[in-house]
């Protein structure tokens, strides 16, 4: 897990560059809180086929749910493991691209969910949390609820680009020619400003997922709710002017003079309007390539030892 | 190349233009434009260039040509309109009706909240019209090959279904496809590449379809699946293919649900089954798993459903929708417990074999429950509904919302003619005859259908 302090990179020089930040909000800080969002960002391959995944976690913070800062560590390091696993699974190549993307969607979110239980638990037997009582109302172990947080995760491969969602925060696609999609739908709106959580007992069914392809390229950002709620909501003319200007600004001054100022930007931000932790990742995705140079003939000879290379 | 707004699009056989307005999805084989035309908004999908195959031109063309099955079950898929040609693009696609996405929902988006969960009257509508319409389309000599909840789209509140991407569509046993099924749909047969897809592989994802919509599960994702740390598509082979266990198979125990919370709503959602949808899924994938013939067809599955909804009730409690059980007088709330007075039933006897109709509050007889499968609506013309008398508080009776009268005899042996928009009281013994049928108020515990 990155230090809220800092901001971390990966890259891959085929498919892009990802960047994150992550910075204690302006009133976690007066009420001398720790930073409840989390971010992970890897690159790297599988079976030759490189990929970039990420994911942005933001714990629940009140007092049900007081392992959150943990739990929203644990989210990510489960959503990217599951992301990589799911990436080399079908990394061989000969699986059809409605296989791969019909298997995300019908997957990953069992098996992120899933593997999130798994760590809970083995945290809140490291840590010798006493047991919760089952929750009267899903008979559900309430060890689960204080660890809750939400999920948005990515994975950047060759042609496609997958992503997941449970909860709040925002992810959305700022394609080459500046137009802005909101590939997911928005998170309903619950009682109480409540959201969705990887703790529910259906938390494997209340996942939004999308499969897009990589196509010309473009940025996708990521961001817990602290920042789109400076903006008065994701929809609005001020964070679309906000995710703008941050694009100009890469292309601008470049990707690692946007990371390096983000951190005092978001910082800003919080002191100045919502007061919650942010956290923003974002991928500069290149445009797909063509197919790669075929280092096998085309006729039907054998090939022997050598040959070729 | 993907098409830009404002480009112009040839309708082939219709000889029209259209102008693409924007882009609104894409799959795997393509992406969707909203296009308009002299037709109004209509959709296209637009084909990738590796899709975009003369042979799948050539099964565009067909489908065009031989129009979606007939009838109210016809009119549920979103079939190709047309062949769709931009200047100057060797890519090509097809035309299609635009869905209300506001009105009809995804699975999925039901699943995240994002839509209302169907009522069980809805539930079982939803299961009756697919059925229904992938008995159109296999008697019609075609298979879907690719029946899956990514296909389907319905409305939570009426159960009205439309199913997508008919572009896979092809005559059975002949025609190839560029989609072979999603590996969670396919018949075992076809994962281990012993046949090619056909209507009883169809038979078989459709099973599936309708477990999923239930049970909210997969019919083999427990113990065995559970172990998989791995679950990669050699796994999936085994598990859906090689070896696959139905996770309710009362015979065998291997594959039952992991006591973990991801399977706590599926064990709930299967003990809300009644028992003969409970007895259908079970012969679906145990016999009918490596038996195609043993398999579910889509008749038994619609007069499943239809049968299932005419038993319906609601809790006078807390309104939820409960199934009547002819076996038992008394039933409790699935949802609040409160016990559920049975209501009368409405017993039909019909040259095709008996069939009741539960008459709490509301309920309607249609000229289904009269002539099975008549009619080009599907049989759906209300013909009576069970109101409530005007002044006397608890009495109800069925009025005849039909254009012709109904003769009734009284249980005390005298008989009346019930004109259109008059009422027949619910006193047990009371027959009444609807177009030469007869039909029975009988109390619950009568009920030998």
């Amino acid at each position: 897990m990155p230090s809220p302090e800092e901001f971390s990179c990966t890259c891959d020089t085929g498919l892009g560059w990802v960047f994150g930040c992550s910075r204690t909000g302006a009133a976690h800080v007066r009420a001398r809180r720790p930073c409840e969002d989390s971010y992970a960002l890897w690159s790297g391959s599988a079976g030759a086929q490189p990929c970039i995944a990420f994911a942005i976690a933001d714990g629940h913070g009140d007092p049900r749910h007081d392992q959150s800062r943990t739990g929203a560590a644990l989210a990510v390091d489960a959503g990217i493991a599951e992301l990589v696993a799911f990436h080399r699974s079908y990394a061989d190549g000969s699986i059809p691209r409605q296989q791969f993307r019909a298997g995300f969607k019908t997957d990953f979110p069992r098996r992120a969910t899933r593997h999130w239980r798994e760590l809970v638990v083995q945290d809140a037997g490291r840590r010798a949390l006493p047991p919760a009582p089952a929750s009267p109302a899903t008979g559900q172990d309430q060890n689960f609820t204080r660890y809750g947080t939400t999920l948005i995760t990515a994975l950047v491969v060759h042609d496609s680009i997958l992503v997941g969602q449970i909860g709040d925060g925002d992810l959305l696609l700022v394609m080459p020619d500046g137009s802005i999609d909101f590939p997911l739908p928005r998170d309903p709106v619950l009682a109480g400003n409540e959201t969705h959580s990887l703790s529910s007992p259906d938390a494997h069914l209340l996942w939004r997922t999308a499969t897009l392809d990589r196509g010309q390229g473009g940025i996708i950002l990521a961001a817990t709710d602290g920042i789109s709620d400076s903006f008065n909501g994701a929809e609005s003319e001020e964070f679309s002017i906000f995710i703008h200007s941050l694009v100009d600004r890469i292309h601008t001054y470049g990707t690692e003079a946007v990371a390096a100022a983000m951190g005092s930007w978001l910082d800003r931000f919080s002191a100045i309007a919502s007061g919650d932790d942010m956290t923003l990742v974002w991928a500069c995705i290149n445009p797909e390539e063509q197919p790669p140079y075929e280092p096998w003939p085309k006729t039907n000879a054998p090939v022997s030892a050598g040959q070729g290379w | 190349m993907p098409l830009a707004a404002g480009q112009r699009l040839h309708a082939e056989q219709l000889g029209t233009m259209l102008h693409v307005i924007k882009k609104i999805g894409e799959g795997t084989q393509g992406e969707v434009y909203l296009v308009e035309g002299p037709q109004g908004y209509q959709t296209v999908k637009w084909y990738k260039p590796e899709q975009a195959t003369p042979d799948q031109r050539v099964a565009i063309s067909y489908l065009v040509r031989t129009g979606p099955p007939y009838g109210a079950a016809g009119k549920r898929f979103i079939w190709p309109l047309d062949l769709v040609t931009a200047a100057g693009a060797k890519q090509f696609g097809y035309l299609m009706a635009r869905i209300d996405t506001q009105r009809f929902a995804e699975l999925g988006e039901v699943w995240a909240h994002l839509k209302p969960v169907p009522g069980i009257s809805a539930l079982c509508e939803i299961s009756y019209q697919l059925a229904n319409s992938y008995r159109a389309l296999h008697l019609s000599g075609h298979c879907y090959r690719d029946i899956s909840a990514g296909n389907l789209m319905f409305d939570p509140k009426t159960g009205d279904v439309l199913i997508c991407d008919n572009d896979n569509v092809g005559v059975n046993r002949q025609s190839h496809s560029q989609v072979w099924g999603t590996l969670e749909y396919m018949a075992p047969e076809l994962i281990r590449e012993e046949t090619d897809p056909s209507t009883e592989t169809d038979l078989h994802a459709l099973a599936v379809l309708l477990f999923y919509l239930w049970v909210w599960h997969h019919p083999f994702h427990g113990e065995m699946e559970y172990r998989y740390h791995c679950w990669d598509i050699p796994a999936k082979k085994q598990i859906y293919g090689i070896s696959p266990v139905f996770v309710f198979d009362p015979a065998n125990p291997k594959n039952q649900l992991p006591m973990d919370p991801d399977y706590a709503i599926a064990r709930e959602r299967w003990e809300l089954c009644p028992p003969e949808l409970k007895a259908m899924f079970i012969r679906a994938f145990t016999e009918g798993l490596n038996n195609p013939g043993r398999r579910v067809t889509e008749g038994e599955w619609q007069t499943l459903f239809l049968s299932l909804r005419d038993r319906l009730v609601p809790c006078l409690h807390c309104h939820a929708e409960n199934f009547t059980d002819v076996t038992r007088p008394h039933i409790s709330c699935w949802h609040c417990h409160n016990g559920i007075p049975p209501p009368p039933f409405l017993l039909i006897r019909r040259p095709g074999g008996n069939s009741c109709l539960a008459l709490s509050l509301g309920a309607t007889l249609r000229s289904r429950h009269i002539m099975p499968g008549a009619g080009p609506d599907d049989g759906y013309q209300a013909v009576g509904r069970v109101v409530p008398h005007p002044s006397l508080p608890g009495a109800a009776g069925i009025r005849n919302i039909s254009e012709s009268s109904w003769l009734v005899a009284f249980p005390d042996g005298s008989t009346a003619e019930v004109p259109p928009g008059r009422a027949v009281p619910l006193n047990p013994k009371t027959s009444i005859t609807i177009d030469g049928i007869s039909c029975t108020i009988i109390p619950p515990s009568r009920v030998f259908p």
